[in-house]
């Protein structure tokens, strides 16, 4: 996979550099006005350019405060945060790097703020003073590169939920952002509206290089990332490929995370005494080390 | 306690100009105590077919019985069905609306008649059965709790009318793995102490298989499938046809058939899966 | 059958693919007008300018006309206020403590086709500019205010979003009612201050759920770089084209009409025709 080969969509991006860090969290330590306990502590974790990466952790675990700080949203008490060579905590830059890093939510109705689809789209580069030609073809670029281009006129309460999801990531697309992170993006989906956000988001990533941070519930979504962080309680408690990290059991079992279908089997049949690889992962793996086995 | 759908058609809007027709001539009967799955994707009747249940919406044609009281003709009975029916909405929590969380779960006895004493027992009791500690959580703002606590109140606020048919729209949605384990936990616990038919709405098959004893599948406005999550989830092609998923055990023993590994085809969960492979493995080692 | 009154009628007609800023000027031009005519040629002028606008429209003239219906009742009620209570002119009819006058008869005609005329043409405005776009050309036409320290932007944004969430928050008002209504609440029978009482468990959560919405929202404006209106720039232009210019320029012949029989050059005419319908000569 060419993870660097930036086609279409973005092209006139003046790159930062070919293996730049997308996102750098230095030793944060952030909590919320009026708590006690920190909501992110002391975590460190590095994002490179046009990686996929997912974070997993339970309601509360600090996920979704690591997302704000990813934007800028919130800037940390302790340690630094850089995204695309940029420190959150320089307020001249903000809007740079919200326009940088673009933010999914969680309910797909509470983010889209116009009446008409085109017009929620436009409100990203309208706010960052693009001009009027200039927006349409980002408009229009980005309905296209979700597959929304048909519901350009629709008004968003008569759309599905994926396709509300998939208007929010055309949003950030027009705003010219190479880094997407979505927190919980498919929670209030059905399994159509899942597949619909992911087969986008994947696409952006394999085709336009754009950074994915996904932050989810779901293992079969964290399975297709690079790389995986899981947050406990506040800190990052494990981190690596998914094949690594749905081996650490221990890891799992602290951290009350099911793993994903065919790891489960895989770790059902070697308690029972039909030892598999550690390191068989996707469906077709351990099909092919059961029938191995036998 | 038994429902009895029959023939039941449900146009939206009818001669507006946004009529609809959401349901197209279903019929179905639950007459022991089960917990039924009810899957379809967004748009199939489901949630339609569910408010007929109590009443909510009243069938266009054909009939819906609960309980022995007919929606249709029985209108003096509709409060009596609502408290034996009880229905927990998608995202529960947003009806929460009481200073207190024992005085939210306690709205739906308000005209029940019962003494303040006995319906303080039947709050304690709704606790319990949803996980959540009286002495804790009983005089807290509902709107204080956590995401998973708040929609477990709500729920606490249909179990206390003690429902002998309980109907849930998607009630896991939106929530973390540990979340939808407790879920889980309540249907089943309620289902078993009280004897109740549970009719969960849900989009997880792998939560249906392991959970639901007959699963009803819906396909615009109609009912595709109906028998045990066996029999229904083993006709793949069929599942697949409705745009559902197949459940990952089921998927994956039709994987092993064809790989020529002979496990039972019906299989619905990880650990049944394993077994069987392990039943195969002893087979030949023999 | 409903009323059509702030209604959108989507279509591709002359006047739904006019600038929305002309259409509000012509229409607060022409709600002027109606107010200062006083005379049948005046009205005569009005009319044909509106029955011209609806014939363009390709709305329907029953469609229009059913913009009215929720406000006949003042009409009515305006017109019989008129009729009865005329203590000038001629008697024409007179029982117990009504007396009916020629002037009473002219005046209560001349309301009841004045806020005939103004609903008319003022439905004729929402029924051919969506909600949007009006929103949009009152937030461009508004802008001078600005000088002012008038908040343009933030009304603007607030419509838009408000436009947004209606149908989300109405859908959300159905929801919780259904839910409250399966634990047995009930919203239908009772006097009016249990009925208000049973509004609580509907208003709270609708309380809740809106403000929860709005602080998702800010997240989401925040996150996309929204910082208020300064800077900030529109993806849909507005241009004035040849239709508007026509439009402007029909307009300018009813007001001329208007104003030149205001100023009496059209008296000759008025008095004729009046003397046709009472030939006793009353006003």
């Amino acid at each position: 996979m060419d993870k660097s080969g930036n086609v279409g969509y973005n092209k006139t991006k003046t790159k930062t550099g070919e293996f730049m860090d997308a996102i750098r969290i230095e030793n944060c330590t952030f909590t919320y006005e009026g708590d006690t306990l920190p909501a992110v502590d002391h975590v460190s974790l590095t994002v490179r350019e046009g990686e996929f990466v997912a974070i997993l952790g339970h309601n509360g675990s600090g996920k979704s405060s690591l997302a704000k700080l990813m934007n800028a949203l919130e800037t940390p008490d302790e340690g630094t945060v850089t995204v695309a060579g940029m420190r959150t905590d320089e307020t001249d830059k903000l809007w740079q790097i919200r326009a940088e890093a673009g933010m999914v939510f969680q309910n797909p109705d509470n983010q889209i703020v116009a009446a008409i689809v085109e017009d929620d789209v436009a409100f990203g580069p309208e706010n960052i003073g693009v001009k009027p030609a200039e927006i349409r073809r980002r408009v229009d670029e980005a309905l296209a590169a979700v597959g929304m281009s048909a519901y350009a006129k629709h008004a968003p309460h008569t759309l599905s939920g994926g396709q509300k999801q998939r208007v929010a990531i055309a949003g950030i697309l027009a705003l010219q952002s190479r880094i997407i992170i979505l927190d919980e993006p498919t929670a209030m989906l059905d399994p159509l509206g899942r597949r619909e956000v992911l087969d986008t988001i994947r696409r952006l990533n394999r085709d336009d290089g754009i950074t994915i941070v996904l932050i989810t519930h779901f293992m079969e979504e964290a399975a297709l990332a690079d790389r995986v962080f899981v947050m406990e309680d506040a800190r990052l408690v494990a981190e690596g490929t998914p094949r690594e990290v749905f081996a650490d059991r221990d890891m799992l079992r602290r951290t009350g995370l099911t793993p994903p279908n065919p790891v489960r089997l895989r770790n059902c049949l070697t308690d029972e005494g039909l030892a598999l690889p550690a390191d068989a992962f996707t469906d077709e793996e351990v099909i092919e080390e059961i029938c191995r086995s036998l | 306690m038994s429902i009895v759908v029959k023939n039941l058609t449900h146009i939206y809007d009818q001669g507006g100009p946004f009529e609809a027709k959401a349901l197209d001539g279903v019929s179905f009967e639950a007459h022991e105590p089960a917990i039924i799955g009810l899957m379809g994707h967004t748009g199939c009747g489901k949630s339609t077919l569910v408010q007929h249940l109590n009443a909510l919406l009243l069938p266009t044609a054909g009939s819906v019985v609960v309980c022995g009281i007919d929606t249709r003709t029985d209108k003096s009975r509709l409060r009596e069905l609502r408290h034996r029916v009880g229905m927990v909405f998608q995202y529960p929590e947003y009806q929460l609306f009481e200073e207190t969380v024992a005085r939210d779960i306690a709205f739906g006895l308000r005209d029940s008649g019962l003494s303040e004493e006995e319906k303080k027992k039947r709050v304690r009791a709704a606790m319990e059965e949803v996980a959540l500690d009286y002495d804790t959580y009983a005089e807290k703002s509902p709107f204080d709790l956590s995401g998973g606590q708040k929609r477990r109140a709500a729920i606490a606020g249909v179990l206390v009318m003690e429902p002998e048919i309980l109907v849930m729209d998607e009630p896991a949605a939106g929530l973390d793995p540990r979340g939808k384990e407790e879920i889980d936990d309540i249907i089943r616990r309620y289902h078993e102490k009280h004897g109740a038919t549970v009719l969960i709405v849900t989009h997880n098959m792998d939560e249906a298989a392991a959970l639901c004893s007959r699963i009803l599948v819906m396909e615009n406005g109609t009912i595709a499938a109906d028998g045990s999550p066996r029999q229904v989830f083993s006709d793949a092609e069929r599942v697949k046809a409705v745009g559902l998923d197949v459940p990952y055990a089921a998927r994956t023993a039709a994987a092993l058939i064809s790989r020529g590994v002979p496990v039972r085809p019906d299989v619905l969960t990880v650990e049944e899966l394993a077994a069987e492979i392990l039943r195969i493995k002893e087979e030949r080692r023999a | 059958m409903r009323s059509t009154f702030g209604q959108y009628i989507p279509g591709a007609s002359v006047l739904h693919r006019m600038d929305p800023r002309v259409k509000i000027v012509l229409t607060v031009l022409y709600v002027v007008a109606v107010f200062l005519t006083g005379s049948l040629i005046g009205y005569a002028a009005l009319t044909a300018f509106v029955l011209t606008a609806i014939f363009l429209s390709r709305v329907g003239f029953g469609t229009v006309m059913r913009a009215l219906k929720p406000l006949l009742f003042i009409i009515i009620f305006t017109t019989v206020i008129n009729l009865f209570f005329n203590s000038t002119g001629n008697t024409v009819l007179s029982w117990w403590i009504i007396r009916i006058t020629d002037a009473g008869i002219i005046n209560a005609l001349r309301i009841s086709y004045r806020l005939t005329l103004l609903i008319t043409g003022t439905a004729l405005l929402t029924l051919t500019t969506n909600t949007v776009d009006l929103t949009d050309a009152l937030e461009r036409l508004l802008r001078p205010m600005k000088l002012i320290r008038f908040p343009v932007h933030e009304l603007a944004m607030m419509m838009t979003i408000a436009l947004r969430f209606i149908p989300t928050l109405m859908e959300e008002t159905d929801r919780i009612m259904k839910a409250q209504k399966a634990r047995g609440a009930d919203f239908e029978t009772g006097g009016a201050l249990k009925r208000a009482k049973a509004m609580v468990p509907l208003l709270i959560p609708l309380f809740v759920s809106a403000f929860r919405i709005a602080s998702d929202l800010a997240l989401a404006m925040e996150a996309r770089c929204y910082h208020g209106g300064e800077g900030r720039t529109r993806m849909k232009t507005l241009r004035l084209g040849r239709l508007d210019l026509w439009a402007g320029m029909a307009f300018c012949v009813v007001a001329a009409a208007v104003v030149c029989d205001q100023c009496g050059l059209f008296a000759f005419a008025d008095n004729a025709v009046r003397g046709l319908i009472f030939p006793g000569g009353a006003l």
